[in-house]
């Protein structure tokens, strides 16, 4: 095992024994697990070429070795973004931890002979790699940890170090992590960083993981994203969601987004906008199943599995009379053990708490947790129903600050 | 125009920072040991502010990154470990000063510095540690007002508007070690180290843009402008009535005191309430950034919310700052008046280091594509480096020969 700051910049010699050059970089291709090496960079003067691997001989922290003439085996580089360069676009800069969870940067990288092969085995973030890079490996021993482990190449996201290299990069590792997960990698990065990834997210994904940052960033990734990709983004978001994040940015930013979002969620954020953010109206989400007295429990069943659009954190269907004011609730699980043919009437639960539509945000929760409920129907001065809140919108009045995704950026 | 609102801060919030403790000395006693004569150079340093200043601003809207980052992708972990002990000396001095500033102020109101400073250093610490930083942010915004009262005393002070005038084109220079650790610490202080780490973050951390960018530059330069106009307005005052004078400037309740006959029995207090306001808002600013740039650079941990546990370095740095600048400002017989100046030549002299970074980075094709640096913006940038450049060793030069004897102090 050596590391990338250990061959580069040593010299160069070819078949024939002369010195030709010093090592530049080493390229990879970064779509293999634990890539080979692909080609080898070496600086002659001001001018550098590429080797293949299949010319070279070794590669050690003394020396590299040519099988050919230098003239013979290399090639004049081209720019393209195919091929990752260790040392240009991967050492130094800031990748994804998977298992960690975090942003790291990187300090050195690890590479381990595999047969023919010099592979990539995993990325150095300690301290230590820090020392070994200012020539002072010897003394790291009196700071901290004498062996960081290495980070596993299997479990980073190189990604974000790439943006500058090429227009699209995949995320593929970090696309699978858990939306609340990429939420916390993302708030370490800088909004444009951030909003880099998200655009490269799928839009579901993406959604999800926006809706978990925390508020004072989510108004400058917003505001960092290009404006058709943010608003792809914006109607993939519960409309509650959307709405708070769209309160936070400027009106014009917040008009142009939504002038760019289908019509239909458009103007159902715009109707949450105009309830303030700490308001029952607020709050809600408008993507409710209301059922006339008349409709049976299997019309109740069918509606919820026409209506795409309703939260999958809804646990209870309303029943409304003719005037649209909620006068009971079923529960998913009445609704499941009912007879089908049976009339909600006849099986609704009677007794319904609400709350007003401009009830604060602590009466809200007041009501949810003195009654025991997991969503409370919010209803408008007339007494009829326009909204659901639901435990896990007010969840954040309750749990301990230091439990939430807090901002890890300042200013420096 | 709403657009620009949008996006303004980041520029005048730097600026207006920029007449921190260290501002009030460098400019007071530019005036009041020289005069009008240094005028030209303020107003040089502030064309330079203004690029440099956009530089910065246009590398955080360009790459979504901050100037530490930059310099660590770019040039390495030996050049980076460079720049951030730099940027560390430069940061250190000036947070003395800022404690130096405190003291200053509380000594005008006749309390204990004993009293002030422990307390200063304490209520930064759990504030801006443990609070809210843009509050704090806010309520300092809000109180730099005061430096309004600067611009009025300027006029209060009946200054030689011709003289101004002069000193303002007619370039003046003498071969001696006060003038040019004066100049140095004029240009010092207009233009620092930390400012360019810190304006480029603040774009950052806004999400300003490609976009935004235009509206941006207004909002640097707007806020570089009235920067100098208070700066002026300082040093009109004090070269109005101390150099007229030739009454002593060397402790800061002397400085207060030339404000006295001005604006009636309170100017010394406005002065104090300005000097410390500026000292606290840059005490909020640099400790905190400091530690947040040294770890972005390196990789560690930097979180006031992880704790000293989890980040032992972040908050070792952030502690270790401000227990510096409150210990040394404690020191028995240490001359404030010294110790406000001092950073301003450290800082002069160390600008160059981080300018030439800056310099190669927004010269990047690969980073910035078609948003490298003009010409004109380089020539600017590049005098002004090589200007400090030159400055320093003139500095040392004229050092060496007066302490031989060669020339007369």
């Amino acid at each position: 095992m050596s590391f990338f700051s250990q061959v580069r910049g040593r010299p160069v010699y070819d078949a024939s024994g002369e010195r030709v050059g010093t090592l530049q970089d080493l390229v990879i291709s970064s779509d293999v697990p634990y890539p080979p090496v692909q080609w080898v960079v070496i600086a002659r003067g001001r001018d550098s070429r590429v080797v293949p691997w299949c010319d070279v001989e070794s590669v050690t922290p003394e020396r590299a070795t040519l099988r050919r003439t230098y003239e013979a085996a290399s090639y004049p580089h081209t720019a393209d973004g195919e091929f990752v360069w260790l040392g240009r676009d991967v050492l130094d800069r800031q990748i994804v931890d998977i298992t960690g969870v975090k942003l790291v940067r990187v300090n050195d990288v690890a590479l381990t002979s595999v047969n023919e092969d010099l592979r990539v085995a995993g990325v150095d973030n300690s301290t230590r790699g820090l020392f070994r890079r200012v020539g002072m490996e010897r003394f790291a021993g009196a700071f901290g940890r004498n062996r960081a482990p290495l980070i596993d190449w299997d479990q980073v996201d190189i990604s974000p170090a790439l943006t500058e290299v090429r227009l699209k990069v995949p995320y593929d590792r970090l696309q699978r992590m858990h939306p609340a997960d990429i939420a916390t990698v993302v708030s370490q990065m800088s909004p444009g960083e951030a909003a880099d990834v998200l655009e490269a997210l799928d839009e579901e994904t993406a959604a999800k993981a926006m809706a978990e940052l925390p508020d004072e960033h989510q108004a400058a990734v917003l505001t960092a994203m290009e404006p058709e990709e943010a608003a792809d983004v914006l109607e993939e978001m519960e409309p509650d969601e959307a709405a708070d994040v769209l309160g936070d940015v400027t009106e014009e930013r917040a008009e142009e987004l939504m002038s760019l979002m289908e019509p239909a969620a458009a103007s159902e954020v715009r109707t949450l906008l105009a309830y303030a953010e700490d308001t029952a109206g607020g709050l809600m989400n408008t993507n409710i199943v209301a059922l006339p007295l008349t409709a049976t429990v299997a019309d109740a069943v069918g509606q919820l599995r026409r209506d795409e659009d309703v939260e999958d954190e809804v646990s209870s269907v309303y029943i409304v009379d003719d005037e649209g004011r909620p006068v009971g609730s079923m529960s998913l699980y009445a609704l499941l053990v009912s007879p089908p043919r049976k009339t909600v009437e006849q099986v609704m639960q009677r007794d319904l708490h609400s709350v007003r539509i401009d009830a604060s945000d602590e009466e809200v929760a007041r009501t949810l947790v003195h009654y025991g409920l997991l969503s409370v129907p919010v209803v408008d001065e007339g007494g009829a129903l326009k909204g659901v809140v639901t435990i896990s919108d007010v969840i954040d009045l309750f749990a301990p600050r230091a439990w939430r995704n807090r901002p890890v950026r300042m200013r420096a | 125009m709403s657009l620009f609102l949008a996006v303004m801060g980041p520029g005048i919030i730097t600026a207006v920072v920029d007449d921190d403790a260290t501002g009030v000395a460098g400019y007071s006693l530019a005036g009041a040991k020289l005069g009008y004569e240094l005028i030209w150079a303020l107003v040089l340093s502030t064309v330079a502010l203004m690029v440099v200043q956009e530089m910065g601003a246009r590398m955080g809207a360009i790459t979504g990154k901050g100037l530490a980052d930059l310099i660590r992708e770019r040039f390495g972990v030996r050049l980076t470990l460079f720049a951030m002990v730099t940027l560390l000396i430069a940061n250190a001095t000036t947070t003395v000063a800022e404690f130096a500033g405190v003291a200053g102020a509380s000594e005008i109101f006749g309390i204990s510095r004993f009293i002030t400073v422990p307390l200063a250093a304490v209520a930064v610490f759990a504030v801006v540690g443990f609070g809210s930083y843009r509050k704090v942010e806010l309520v300092l915004l809000s109180f730099s007002l005061v430096f309004v009262s600067y611009i009025i005393t300027a006029f209060v002070a009946q200054p030689d508007w011709a003289a101004v005038g002069r000193g303002a084109v007619v370039p003046a220079f003498h071969f001696n070690l006060t003038y040019i650790t004066i100049l140095i610490g004029l240009v010092g202080t207009t233009i620092t180290p930390w400012m360019q780490f810190y304006l480029q973050s603040s774009v950052v951390d806004k999400g300003i843009g490609e976009r935004e960018y235009r509206w941006e530059r207004w909002d640097v330069w707007i806020g570089s402008i009235l920067q100098s106009v208070i700066a002026l307005s300082i040093l009109v005052t004090t070269a109005a009535t101390l150099y007229t004078d030739h009454a002593p400037a060397d402790t800061v309740p002397q400085v207060a005191e030339a404000l006295r006959p001005l604006a009636g029995d309170f100017a010394a207090e406005l002065f104090a309430i300005g000097l410390l306001n500026a000292s606290l808002m840059a005490m909020a600013v640099l400790p905190l950034g400091t530690a947040y740039a040294i770890c972005e650079a390196f990789g560690w941990e930097r979180s006031v919310n992880r704790g000293p546990r989890e980040a032992p370095v972040f908050f070792g740095l952030f502690a270790g700052i401000l227990a510096l600048g409150a210990v040394a400002v404690l020191v028995p017989g240490v001359p404030l008046l010294v110790l406000l100046f001092l950073p301003n030549v450290v800082g002069g002299i160390l600008l160059p280091v981080i300018l030439v970074l800056m310099l190669l980075l927004v010269n990047d094709r690969r980073l910035m594509g078609r948003w490298v640096n003009s010409r004109k913006q380089n020539a600017v940038a590049w005098a002004t480096a090589w200007a400090l450049i030159a400055l320093t060793a003139v500095y040392v030069v004229v050092a060496l020969l007066q302490l031989f004897g060669v020339i007369e102090a």
